[in-house]
């Protein structure tokens, strides 16, 4: 029978750290997991697609594949420089969605489990946050970007 | 004022749809071949917002303001797509008309889950369209928008008054809600590959018999831009 190192009474292992790819958008640096992240490509032109979906109104292609664009910069209120912007690709559930950064090259950091800091409570997309350098960064799920407080209750229901 | 209509269908290939692919702004729609009826590209029903379709009259929606999408600047290149389909018809304000091109069925892909809004009863899908990507509007959608919501768009009265009926026997017949030159005879022009004005060819509109049109002419593709 496997028993966990809890039912021994040893020391639990500890907490894997975190990969986070911190990137930024509109100037605003933020971070999400690695896991969370598909690749980043050099922007395609995006076609406008009429949505009443928050956030969620073009669509990319890149070769083969068609990707839905969610608006980061308008939930963030900033805007995307227009010279050369990157497609970061976020792995979600539902499908890879392109999401347009700033034309700065995204960083790999690793932080201990342990450094994040939690999101306050009510805080729909962000995760947490942690330091990279002077600078606390917070941490982005896609999984819950766009959602309302509401949203996550029915989810959770 | 381009008197055009469809008196004869050419099936398209099997397991594929034929699709009239237009433009509102940056974006590619495509109509289903089978609910199109005319292509009509008079700058005159285009700003008086209504055309006589069936011998009633029938008021000129904006395809992208009902869409939402963001307006665009008034061009020579502007159409309306004559819709309709038993009783129901509808006429759209386009920026351009591309033309009309098969789609595999294979290759339309339902709209993203992530388009979560009404979006979804919009479209019934995508497809890659040359170096873009088009979206399929939902004829339901396309023919089933009430009238009533039509009349808060400006629009020349008269015109309404000045229209003469359509016969009522030329079922996809387009007659000019302005005063026009009488029509010449019919002239039935053999299907026929062309070039529109962009890079890949298309069988444009083939399945469509052009009636002779007084603003057009002989050898031009009328719905196609130049």
């Amino acid at each position: 029978m496997l028993r966990t190192a809890k039912h021994h009474g040893q020391t639990p292992e500890k907490a894997k750290p975190w990969s986070l790819v911190i990137f930024s958008v509109g100037g605003k640096r933020l971070a999400v997991r690695a896991e969370e992240v598909g690749g980043v490509w050099p922007w395609p032109e995006a076609m406008p697609v009429p949505s009443l979906t928050p956030y969620i109104n073009a669509v990319v292609r890149r070769g083969e594949e068609i990707l839905p664009v969610f608006d980061l910069a308008r939930l963030l209120m900033v805007q995307v420089s227009q010279r050369s912007p990157f497609c970061l690709v976020a792995r979600r559930q539902d499908g890879p969605m392109a999401v347009c950064i700033d034309p700065s090259v995204p960083t790999l950091h690793t932080v201990d489990a342990q450094a994040v800091r939690p999101a306050p409570a009510g805080s729909t997309d962000v995760i947490g946050f942690c330091s990279v350098g002077a600078e606390e960064v917070p941490i982005y799920s896609w999984a819950k970007l766009g959602q309302t407080p509401a949203d996550q209750t029915q989810q959770v229901a | 004022m381009s008197l055009r209509g469809r008196t004869e269908q050419v099936a398209p290939a099997l397991g594929a749809m034929q699709v009239l692919v237009v433009t509102c702004g940056k974006t590619y729609l495509a109509i289903p071949g089978a609910v199109v009826r005319g292509v009509v590209e008079s700058a005159e029903a285009i700003e008086a917002r209504i055309i006589s379709l069936f011998g009633e009259s029938c008021r000129v929606t904006d395809l992208a303001a009902r869409l939402g999408l963001p307006p665009s600047p008034a061009t020579p290149d502007a159409r309306i797509i004559l819709c309709g389909e038993h009783r129901a018809k509808q006429a759209w304000q386009v920026d351009r008309a591309i033309g009309l091109t098969d789609v595999d069925l294979q290759r339309i892909t339902p709209l993203p889950p992530h388009f979560a809004g009404v979006e979804q009863s919009w479209f019934t899908g995508l497809f890659l369209f040359r170096e873009t990507v088009a979206l399929l509007l939902n004829p339901g959608w396309l023919l089933s928008q009430p009238m009533d919501a039509f009349i808060a768009q400006p629009q020349i009265e008269g015109a309404v008054a000045d229209a003469p009926a359509a016969a009522s026997e030329q079922p996809v017949a387009v007659d000019a809600p302005i005063t026009s030159p009488p029509p010449k005879a019919r002239k039935k022009r053999p299907a026929r590959k062309t070039t529109t004005g962009d890079d890949a060819p298309l069988d444009v509109l083939e399945n469509l018999v052009l009636e002779e049109s007084t603003d057009v002419e002989d050898g031009q593709a009328p719905w196609a831009d130049a």
